[in-house]
């Protein structure tokens, strides 16, 4: 129905009686070196699939996907981008404006890791302020063939207060755990009296500024 | 959908949050809903201001009592007085005449609420012993008669009802619209001055509704001139057996049918009774005054539901003739439609689900393309010769493709365009239909004044090109060329020396169809050769042409 939404969110203020329930919607962007598994890391969270020869992402993918915390629903309007160095430029139009975003590496591959600090770095010069930055160390069930240790990366993240994890998307481990760990670490909900910071979660949040988006 | 490992959280359902889940939800709710039957009864009546009697006998059916009923009055109160005074003497007569009115008299009936503007007058009864439960009840009004100062009056306008009948969401309309035979435009005013109705709180507005029971004097006209050269022709009509082919001629019909008002709306389409408008008060006789009214169906009953999943049944319409204490009939509409019943536990257990469904249906109608080429080389280009590349875009995906080029970020392309000022591309944006096709022209062009800006000592010029689907993903199209400023610095005495570096991807399609009218050529040669940069020059069909005639000897 097209005229139906519109200002109905509010409805819920009859019989269940959840006031502190809504929906949010994030954007949140992957970044890191070609090959470590970002699209992959989406697909195992998004469809629950995972293809052991992933196409190369030659642009920036596009999905959504709903967490349900507590006491509200994330949505996160997912942008996987490439990771071949020659793209590296157009980065900034997906993680500008991002409220999130997952920096990945390869646990098997140390220089993806380095590439995977230089992201942070950017990040943190460049991206907003606010963003919550996850580390994931991709391909975790690589581990016999691992170059980069846990300790070294965990305390990497300690440093840049990153949340951390390795996941593996082939395995699934820990792939949704992180995703929950970023929408825990979001900020739910506009202050009370502002409901101004509402955005509609039909319309994707490319142009909307960083801060809380609820409804 | 097992691939969660978080444990199941505590998400309550509630409607309205997301309309893509609430979608969702709607479509599952057998899974978690009971039903039930319930009737409804509306009625609208403009009273002209006249005091009721005690009773009105023959109003409502006695046969069959409805659980609810919905009453609209117009000019229930027309005295002067009434616009400055809040005079509800009169209100409460008609209050206690229409419940005297109800089958099975006055005590089977309580009000559950009522709303007054003006004349305009609006109530909802239901049956003692329904056991239907009735909630968040609220009324609101919208007034759109004559502006004084900045208010308006309610002379015209409408009162309105809203509540939850179980867990089913439904809104009464009670509206007089415009008079006058030319007032189309603005009875059409009305109707979306009307439309803006919310209820108060959580500003529900009249489609968040699950249905809509809008009814009352709306005013609409017959557009009589087409068919008779009088009103008098018009009133014989009205009072012969042949009164329906009037309903021809019924603005409101016109006017929904070509979407200028109640779109989605549905009314009966043939009325079995005879206009509504204008009588002699106290007969059956058409308006004998020296203003002549011609008759008119400007009572009405329409009605909306929110999906498919709502269930609304019209069970009658008439207009009950003898009743003449008006200018007015009164219109009686009797309604079966389904309520449901939420199970709260079962609706929540299902919201995650619904949750996935939704955005799983969501990802589904993301916009997808295929193109013809993921990258695209130029080869040489030299100064004041254009170079032009076709690239086909095929919209593979389940909804229609809307792409546009995205302007470069600072970094890459410090005016921001969407390319190298070497390049152009055309179009830059476009609608691709599901399944169809569109190509775009990718041409450098170097003149001196770019030449210029160029850095000599690098020949290879490189642009990325971003083409972004709307609602969806972004595509990168790497480019480039290799720029000389004359055919000999570029090593090309001749122009059918082959650049044995360069790539021309061309349209394979168009090149199979010509391979396979060859017999005795193997197609894959032909790709093959579709490969071998074609010379410059050369009109691509022609070169094509030309090498499978070689080929095919």
């Amino acid at each position: 129905m097209a005229n139906r939404g519109g200002n109905s969110a509010s409805r819920a203020g009859g019989s269940a009686g959840t006031g502190s329930n809504r929906t949010c919607q994030f954007k949140l962007v992957l970044l890191g070196e070609s090959a470590v598994g970002k699209s992959s890391l989406v697909l195992r969270f998004v469809k629950g699939q995972f293809h052991e020869y992933q196409e190369s992402t030659i642009g920036a993918a596009f999905l959504t996907q709903t967490v349900c915390l507590d006491d509200a629903t994330v949505k996160f309007e997912i942008w996987d981008t490439a990771g071949q160095e020659r793209y590296h430029s157009l980065a900034p139009m997906y993680y500008r404006g991002a409220q999130a975003a997952i920096v990945v590496y390869d646990i098997t591959n140390q220089d993806s890791f380095q590439k995977a600090k230089n992201w942070v770095k950017e990040l943190q010069r460049q991206a907003s302020p606010n963003i919550v930055m996850a580390l994931a160390g991709n391909k975790a069930d690589m581990a016999n063939k691992r170059t980069v240790e846990y300790e070294e990366a965990q305390a990497y993240a300690e440093d840049n207060a990153l949340l951390f994890m390795e996941t593996s998307a082939k395995t699934s481990m820990n792939v949704n755990d992180i995703f929950m760990a970023i929408a825990k670490k979001l900020p739910i909900g506009p202050p009370p009296g502002q409901p101004q910071d509402t955005v509609d979660v039909n319309q994707p949040a490319q142009q909307q500024k960083s801060g809380t988006c609820c409804k | 959908m097992t691939f969660y490992s978080t444990p199941a959280s505590k998400a309550i359902y509630v409607p309205g949050r997301d309309p893509s889940v609430d979608e969702v939800m709607r479509s599952w709710q057998h899974r978690y809903c009971t039903f039930e039957d319930t009737s409804i009864c509306i009625s609208t009546f403009n009273v002209n201001g006249r005091s009721p009697p005690a009773i009105l006998k023959g109003w409502f059916s006695d046969s069959k009592r409805a659980d609810f009923y919905a009453v609209g009055l117009q000019e229930m109160d027309l005295s002067v007085g009434t616009y400055i005074i809040d005079n509800t003497k009169k209100m409460e007569d008609w209050i206690e005449c229409i419940r005297a009115s109800l089958p099975g008299g006055s005590n089977q009936y309580h009000i559950i609420t009522s709303m007054r503007l003006v004349g305009i007058f609006v109530v909802l009864f239901k049956q003692n012993k329904c056991k239907v439960r009735v909630t968040d009840v609220s009324t609101n009004y919208v007034a759109t008669g004559i502006s004084v100062l900045v208010n308006k009056l309610g002379n015209k306008g409408a009162t309105a009802i809203s509540a939850r009948f179980d867990d089913t969401l439904v809104c009464f309309v009670n509206s007089h619209f415009a008079a006058g035979n030319n007032e189309l435009e603005r009875r059409n005013q009305d109707f979306r001055d009307v439309s803006q109705l919310s209820f108060l709180p959580g500003r529900l507005n009249i489609y968040d509704h699950d249905v809509i029971f809008w009814f009352g004097d709306l005013n609409y006209r017959l557009n009589w001139e087409r068919i008779a050269c009088s009103g008098e022709d018009i009133r014989i009509m009205a009072s012969s057996s042949n009164y329906r082919s009037l309903l021809k001629n019924d603005q409101l019909k016109e006017q929904i049918k070509i979407g200028a008002v109640f779109v989605g709306f549905h009314e009966k389409e043939i009325f079995d009774f005879r206009p509504t408008y204008k009588y002699d008060v106290g007969t059956d006789v058409w308006d004998s005054s020296e203003k002549g009214r011609v008759p008119a169906w400007t009572d009405r009953i329409l009605w909306w539901k929110s999906g498919q999943e709502m269930v609304v049944e019209q069970k009658s319409l008439q207009s009950i003739n003898n009743i003449s204490i008006s200018d007015h009939k009164p219109v009686v509409g009797e309604f079966r439609i389904v309520l449901k019943c939420v199970d709260q536990k079962k609706a929540n257990s299902l919201y995650e689900e619904a949750i996935r469904e939704a955005d799983r249906r969501a990802n589904e109608l993301l916009p997808q393309i295929q193109l013809s080429q993921m990258e695209v080389e130029f080869g040489h280009v030299l100064l004041l010769e254009p170079k032009t590349i076709i690239i086909t875009i095929k919209n593979t995906g389940k909804s229609q493709a809307w792409f546009r080029f995205k302007n470069q970020p600072s970094v890459v392309n410090p005016s921001g365009a969407i390319c190298a000022p070497w390049l152009t591309v055309s179009p830059s944006h476009y609608l691709i239909p599901i399944q169809q096709s569109t190509q775009i022209s990718l041409t450098v062009f170097i003149d001196e004044t770019i030449a210029a800006s160029l850095d000599q000592s690098k020949p290879v010029l490189q642009d990325i090109l971003v083409l972004s689907l709307d609602n969806g993903r972004d595509h990168f199209i790497p480019v480039s060329a290799k720029f000389f400023r004359n055919r000999t610095e570029a090593g090309l005495d001749s122009p059918l020396v082959n650049q044995t570096n360069d790539v021309n991807l061309i349209d394979f399609a168009k090149f199979l169809i010509y391979t396979s009218s060859k017999s005795k050529v193997e197609t894959s040669i032909f790709i093959a050769l579709v490969i071998v940069t074609m010379p410059r020059y050369c009109d691509i069909e022609t070169e094509l042409g030309y090498y499978a005639h070689s080929v095919a000897m």
